[in-house]
């Protein structure tokens, strides 16, 4: 008996980490292929530091995929909060302490729209988050459709700081994992994502907690685009864009379960590397960078395939006879 | 003559153009142990998820200890020690056992974050309480069997001593073995708390032992009250399939 216990908690214990060890594969192959370039000692602190952003754009989508929705239109609200981010501080008159509160604030307002309209109204997720895709995306232009490098220092510093845009970022993923993992509202909110109805029955409201999703998304999504800015010290129109995708593949490889209510937001740290040391070990390889969108889409494939298999297994592995 | 624990009158639901239920009137004292029996599609699920916050209850009203209370969801009816096993089980595949019996109730600081410890040692104390293994606790729960799913819906009941507890087919689909677990479960809590259940059934024989008074559905409105000492398992038997 111990020892079928024992079995079944490796098991589980390499299931829920196995984006770990599939980063370490990844990257040893990528090493042995090119080792002059994958073996430099600065490569991991290169890697995290500028997928920040895509971090944060990451942390956003898992929110609400665990929340058992979806949210397209995240990209957008990252370069939205950034094109509103980068016109008030244009503005001499504005506080630079406030300036950096401006993007998630907007983000939070997005997000806001968002739940408004899944969650009030009770429109479909896909279909919502796909025209506010349009709109967000359209308000962008609209607000500035120019590139902007004269940013204070203070609003640029996020993302220009390599050890604060790290740090900022692990802050941030590890107050939402202990969250997520500690705290009642955490397991209230996985309830509500993994099983609305039972949640309902159990005095929890599940809609409330699919809003306050969409907003936390919203807010992640808007320091997203002060990230984006900061990294690159300017604005430009095209910040975030078809960054949907990469962070919905990077919450997937963290094991965010697209049935809602499953997954650990720590994942994300090796999610996100992946996605980073897959890009960085096509770019030394010198991939087409056509060919390189092809494999990133069945990447994300094969993501999805792995969440799939790897309930099958934790199932075969642990269902009592 | 004591205030009745619960009331229910003129209680009817329609649902578009179906009339679920139709002018129930319903009294239950401190301490029975109620058959609410029907065929299907009589309306007793609609009853309870009416008397446990799930569904309005207007037209119609509830009344706790003679008191008209509506209740704004299921959590206001779990605050006022009304409890629902529902057939579906409410129970989130997800999550652990411990994570289960104290969802909506965690044992928390004043910030909010949960004392993972406390609520598995007083998991531990329940199980060991009520002859349930241990192994379960940690297990998650959609890798636990029927039987033991029930287990753990009727032992969140059984810790926070639910004063009306609402049984929804809670045998269906168990081994004789897992009946015989559960029903002796019941007793079990039946006589440590003295509280008051209803058990919902479409099956006269897995209720005549426990029940000691049946209230008869049919078509969304009550046919049949009565006592135990007054009617047979033979008369009721046939009085049902006759209805």
């Amino acid at each position: 008996m111990a020892l079928g216990q024992n079995r079944r908690r490796i098991i589980l214990f390499l299931l829920e980490n196995s984006v770990w060890m599939l980063l370490v594969c990844t990257y040893g192959l990528f090493a042995v292929l090119r080792p002059e370039s994958m073996m430099k000692p600065s490569l991991i602190a290169d890697t995290a530091y500028s997928n920040v952003p895509l971090g944060l754009l990451s942390l956003a989508e898992a929110l609400v995929l665990l929340s058992g929705s979806f949210d397209l239109s995240i990209g957008q609200i990252a370069g939205l909060s950034a094109a509103v981010g980068a016109t008030v501080a244009q503005a001499e008159s504005v506080p630079t302490w406030l300036l950096v509160l401006v993007p998630p604030c907007v983000g939070a307002l997005c997000g806001l729209i968002n739940a408004f309209l899944v969650c009030g109204i009770g429109l479909n997720a896909f279909l919502v988050t796909l025209g506010t895709f349009l709109v967000f995306d359209g308000m962008q232009l609209i607000i500035n459709h120019d590139v902007v490098i004269d940013l204070p220092g203070a609003y640029t510093m996020l993302g220009e700081s390599r050890a604060l845009s790290i740090g900022f970022f692990l802050v941030c993923l590890v107050s939402v994992h202990a969250i997520m993992q500690l705290s009642k509202w955490g397991l209230r909110f996985r309830a509500a994502g993994s099983n609305p109805a039972a949640a309902f029955l159990m005095g929890i409201a599940p809609r409330r907690y699919q809003a306050a999703a969409f907003i936390g998304s919203g807010f992640f999504a808007g320091l997203a685009g002060l990230a984006f800015t900061g990294y690159s010290a300017s604005y430009s129109p095209e910040v975030a864009d078809d960054s949907v995708f990469m962070a919905f593949a990077g919450a997937v490889l963290a094991g965010i379960s697209l049935t809602g209510g499953k997954g650990r937001i720590s994942n994300l740290i090796p999610g996100v590397l992946l996605l980073s040391v897959i890009s960085t070990g096509l770019t030394v390889l010198a991939v087409d960078p056509y060919l390189r969108r092809v494999l990133f889409g069945v990447l994300v494939l094969a993501a999805i395939a792995i969440d799939s298999c790897k309930e099958r297994v934790k199932d075969r592995a642990l269902v009592r006879e | 003559m004591t205030t009745p624990f619960l009331e229910i009158r003129d209680l009817s639901v329609q649902f578009g153009a179906v009339t679920a239920l139709t002018n129930v009137n319903l009294v239950i004292r401190e301490c029975e142990t109620i058959g609410l029996i029907g065929s299907n599609g009589a309306g007793k699920t609609t009853l309870t998820k009416c008397v446990v916050g799930a569904l309005p209850t207007e037209p119609g009203s509830v009344l706790i200890d003679g008191h008209p209370v509506t209740f704004s969801g299921p959590g206001a009816a779990r605050s006022a020690g009304i409890e629902c096993v529902f057939q579906t089980q409410a129970l989130v595949d997800d999550l652990s056992v411990v994570q289960n019996i104290f969802l909506g109730r965690e044992l928390c600081n004043s910030l909010g974050f949960m004392n993972a410890r406390a609520m598995r040692q007083e998991a531990r104390k329940l199980f060991a309480q009520l002859g349930i293994p241990e192994e379960l606790l940690d297990r998650e729960l959609r890798y636990c069997s029927g039987g033991e799913r029930q287990i753990v819906a009727l032992s969140k009941a059984f810790y926070f001593k639910a004063r009306l507890l609402f049984l929804d087919e809670p045998l269906t689909a168990l081994s004789v073995q897992k009946k015989h677990a559960v029903l002796e479960l019941l007793q079990k809590f039946k006589d440590d708390h003295r509280s008051t259940i209803v058990m919902i059934s479409h099956d006269l024989s897995e209720t005549y032992a426990l029940c000691d008074r049946f209230v008869v559905m049919n078509r969304g409105s009550i046919v049949r009250d009565v006592q135990k000492s007054e009617i047979s398992f033979a008369e009721l038997e046939q009085f049902m399939r006759g209805i």
